[in-house]
């Protein structure tokens, strides 16, 4: 547990100290929504039907955007290798790796949330629900943000392969997430794609993590 | 188990491709002619779906070999992850291109039908929105084999990349008893399904033999070219430089 530790505490200074490259899906996520308004002729009744669709989307293409910063430099500057060396296996790195892009790069995005509603006029139940679907789908999307992390290496030229790769696996989320968002308004936590969307996280956890391992391994050998 | 352990070897591999690969091709082209002439004029047209109903000898082999494809590639890579040989990738690489065109084929001709049938080209449900996403992750294996260019890294990242992808497939499968949507359920493939009368399931069964058959020759085809290229760059590796001395006379 103490390497969990390390290796996360590790990873947030390195966020820390790196003059706010964490924030750049925060920029993104407000410049493609600011852009969303515009071409939607900022008609705020409109723009409250498509608030949820929208922030969603723009969590999943910020989340897509920042995927070859999740093991990219440890790759390039050996550090895999090296804990690799001193007995920390695959599976834990990728697992870390995993809840440290969900910390570090998700989170904000997801707790901003509620600033960007104020652009697209939404209500507090909608917000409420956004909110909730975005953070039970969040394991999901870190995962496998993690796994195409993973896939892309060391190589820093993701760009097109990890949306290629990890946008197809992503579109049940999406789907069930704006379900849930919209579907909260009416029933609350009986809402059913709430519990399908926590079982997606599961399956995306269970499925990418050791793939990620594998994808390390690959990448380093 | 036997049979691939067999043919694991890719010598022998070739010897038996050089037989299976032209059987493969003349039986698709024979069966699907057959399929094609049972099916436009031999077969009644169905009572529900009218003449439309010979779209179905085109769509649903076309549906079943692109699912086929994946699974072949999920398994491919298994064999590669698992017992690190070269010949599952080339073969799990072969499989990619036809299963792709096979997923295309059954979202176009689905279209197709799915205008006399539905009164709409297309329509967001289950099956077609999981055989679209199925497209896509073709694309992102096919992009994994053209991007990476060291080809055991390559070979590697696609192996996860298609047993990952495979949890897609029971999702294709399951999405009409999951959600009740437009397209029909299955009435062939399960147990206690409505099943087809004799004069609709003849040319379905040719058709999806013959599909089945180009399926098997187009990728038979395409390891045999990736088994060959691969040899061409080992002998090119193995041949010893030529120099030629020449005097220049000044």
């Amino acid at each position: 547990m103490s390497v969990w530790r390390k290796i996360l505490m590790r990873d947030l200074r390195l966020a820390a100290r790196s003059g706010g490259a964490w924030a750049y899906g925060l920029v993104f996520m407000a410049l493609f929504l600011t852009l969303c308004a515009f071409a939607l002729g900022g008609e705020m009744s409109g723009l409250r039907r498509l608030g949820v669709p929208l922030i969603w989307l723009s969590v999943l293409l910020a989340a897509l955007m920042s995927v070859d910063r999740v093991f990219g430099d440890d790759l390039r500057d050996g550090t895999v290798e090296q804990l690799w060396l001193s007995g920390t296996s695959y599976l834990t790195q990728a697992a870390v790796g995993t809840v440290s892009f969900g910390l570090i790069r998700l989170l904000p995005l997801i707790l901003s949330a509620p600033l960007w509603s104020l652009l697209y006029g939404l209500t507090a139940q909608q917000v409420t629900g956004m909110i909730i679907a975005l953070l039970l789908a969040l394991p999901g999307l870190a995962a496998f943000g993690a796994l195409a992390g993973a896939l892309t290496g060391a190589r820093g030229k993701g760009g097109f392969l990890s949306i290629f790769l990890v946008a197809p696996l992503l579109a049940p989320i999406l789907i069930f997430g704006v379900m849930a968002a919209e579907n909260f308004i009416a029933d609350g936590w009986a809402t059913t794609e709430l519990r399908v969307l926590a079982g997606l996280s599961l399956l995306s956890l269970a499925v990418s993590i050791p793939a990620s391992a594998a994808a390390l391994f690959a990448n380093v050998e | 188990m036997r049979l691939i352990a067999y043919l694991a070897n890719p010598a022998r591999f070739l010897r038996f491709s050089r037989i299976a690969t032209p059987v493969a091709g003349v039986s698709a082209l024979l069966l699907i002619l057959a399929g094609l002439v049972v099916g436009l004029f031999l077969s009644p047209a169905a009572y529900d779906h009218g003449e439309g109903v010979r779209m179905m000898y085109v769509h649903v082999p076309a549906a079943w070999c692109a699912m086929a494809a994946w699974t072949a590639i999920a398994i491919a890579s298994f064999v590669s992850i698992v017992w690190r040989h070269s010949l599952a990738d080339s073969v799990a690489r072969g499989l990619a291109v036809p299963g792709a065109a096979f997923t295309f084929l059954a979202l176009a001709t689905g279209s197709l039908w799915g205008r006399p049938a539905w009164g709409t080209w297309w329509q967001w449900d289950g099956r077609m929105t999981s055989t679209l996403v199925l497209l896509f992750m073709y694309f992102g294996y096919l992009a994994i084999w053209n991007i990476v260019t060291d080809r055991r890294l390559a070979a590697q990242l696609a192996a996860i990349v298609g047993m990952v992808g495979a949890i897609n497939l029971p999702i294709i499968k399951f999405s009409v008893n999951w959600w009740n949507t437009l397209h029909q359920p299955a009435s062939v493939s399960e147990p206690g399904a409505p099943g087809m009368a004799p004069e609709f399931l003849l040319p379905l069964a040719l058709m999806a033999l013959g599909y089945t058959a180009l399926l098997a020759w187009f990728s038979l085809r395409n390891t045999e070219a990736d088994l060959a290229a691969l040899k061409a760059r080992r002998q090119a590796g193995r041949t010893p430089a030529t120099v030629t001395l020449e005097t220049i006379e000044r």
